[in-house]
């Protein structure tokens, strides 16, 4: 089957066995920035923001997503224009292998859009959909405090 | 195999007509079905397009869509009901991008043992409508227990009387990403120092959940100083299914061991 996506702000048409998961037909389509990890919804290698909401897009079946706004790490921010998010976690060291910071990325942005000053428990919450098997988390956690403290000075 | 089709109707009696064909199925917008293989079907129903997508207040009752997600759904009900037990139970289930995932409806259908939906939603004395074959309004007890009624039907929602409780949810869970080997649901109503209504529900146990009657009828109108908590959890039957995380004896074992602190908790107006 056929359907139309807005990705990153641009449409693009697919083509998608009615099986396939948005992550599948993401990365088919030359959204490699979504990562597929476990393909159950447990480790946020995959999450994308679906009409703004923080998803596993290995949990969305590819024609129930036609039409809606898909974003991934790529619309937030990207190497010549990196998010604050993405230089802070850069700065702070949390990224080793690199695997789910897309991910973190996402669920940070999602976290910092809803809530600017958030506590490191709110933080530890709202990564609680993201697995990094490299970092222990703590260099993660302190990148998105960086962002955060950032993002509200800068307004 | 013929290709699997998808449906995008627009209206209930659209979707009706499409659920009286052989190996045609709802899809809410959840993960139920991507647990099993959706190739097993002839076609998918996409609800997206369908008005279930609202938490609202309906008199004396709220009234929950069933594609409403439960990061929504603990998002809207906590502006009606502050402090209300849906909120506190889909606020800790699965994880912030599965929140923004799971339907109430497609939980409702699938009812995992591990459901952090069911409890609430049986300790409310909640009721579910269904159009197509079973079309009506069932309470959800009645619904849970009774596999036939998922047959050619649409969950369109979920109803419960809009109360103040005061709340208690409980999970078994390692980690705060976990299936619970077992949740367990109070609301109380308090009289002075006594019960004027309680009730309690534990999901995860043989028989998917229990309402816990002869506890509730004992504690009811009683002054809590009178109610021996310990006599009366050693009197509980209830058995559970061992689970990957510890044997049937063990979870039982905690189960009444965090039924009794509970009642505890409860008795003494703790928050």
């Amino acid at each position: 089957m056929r359907g139309e996506f807005r990705i990153n702000g641009a449409i693009k048409e697919c083509e998608f066995a009615p099986e396939a998961v948005l992550a599948q037909v993401l990365r088919d389509n030359g959204h490699t920035e979504v990562k597929i990890g476990c393909n159950r919804g447990e480790c946020g290698a995959c999450v994308i923001l679906l009409d703004g909401e923080l998803v596993n897009s290995c949990q969305v079946l590819a024609a129930t997503a036609t039409g809606r706004e898909i974003t991934t790490v790529k619309g937030v921010g990207n190497l010549h224009e990196p998010h604050p998010i993405q230089t802070a976690l850069a700065e702070t060291g949390a990224v080793q292998c690199g695997f789910c910071t897309p991910g973190m990325v996402l669920a940070a942005f999602y976290l910092l859009s809803r809530n600017p000053d958030p506590t490191e428990k709110e933080i530890a919450n709202a990564l609680d959909g993201n697995l990094c098997r490299c970092t222990g988390y703590v260099k993660i956690i302190e990148g998105i405090k960086l962002a955060a403290e950032r993002m509200r000075a800068n307004g | 195999m013929s290709e699997l089709k998808w449906f995008y109707p627009e209206s209930l009696d659209a979707v009706q007509k499409l659920l009286d064909n052989e190996g045609v199925v709802p899809h809410g917008g959840g993960t139920g079905l991507l647990l099993g293989n959706v190739r097993k079907y002839k076609g998918l129903i996409d609800l997206r397009f369908l008005p279930l997508a609202n938490v609202r207040e309906n008199g004396d009752s709220v009234e929950i869509g069933a594609t409403v997600s439960y990061a929504k759904a603990a998002r809207e009900l906590e502006k009606i009901l502050p402090g209300n037990i849906i909120t506190k139970s889909l606020s800790a289930a699965a994880s912030t991008p599965l929140r923004n995932r799971i339907t109430i409806g497609g939980s409702l259908i699938m009812a995992p043992i591990w459901s952090d939906l069911i409890g609430p939603l049986v300790a409310l004395e909640a009721t579910v409508s269904l159009i197509g074959r079973n079309k009506g309004r069932y309470p959800v007890e009645e619904f849970l227990a009774n596999p036939k009624f998922r047959a050619k039907s649409l969950l369109t929602g979920v109803e419960f009387p809009k109360e103040s409780w005061e709340t208690l949810h409980y999970r078994a869970v390692r980690t705060a990403f976990d299936y619970p080997m077992f949740t367990l649901t109070i609301l109380a109503k308090r009289n002075a120092a006594a019960f004027d209504d309680i009730r309690i529900v534990f999901t995860g146990n043989s028989g998917k959940f229990k309402r816990l009657r002869e506890i509730e009828n004992d504690m009811r109108g009683k002054n809590t100083r009178e109610i021996d908590i310990k006599e009366m959890v050693g009197k509980l039957k209830i058995k559970f299914p061992p689970k990957r995380q510890a044997t049937s004896e063990y979870v039982g074992h905690l189960g009444r061991i965090q039924l009794e602190r509970a009642l505890e908790t409860i008795s003494k107006g703790e928050k």
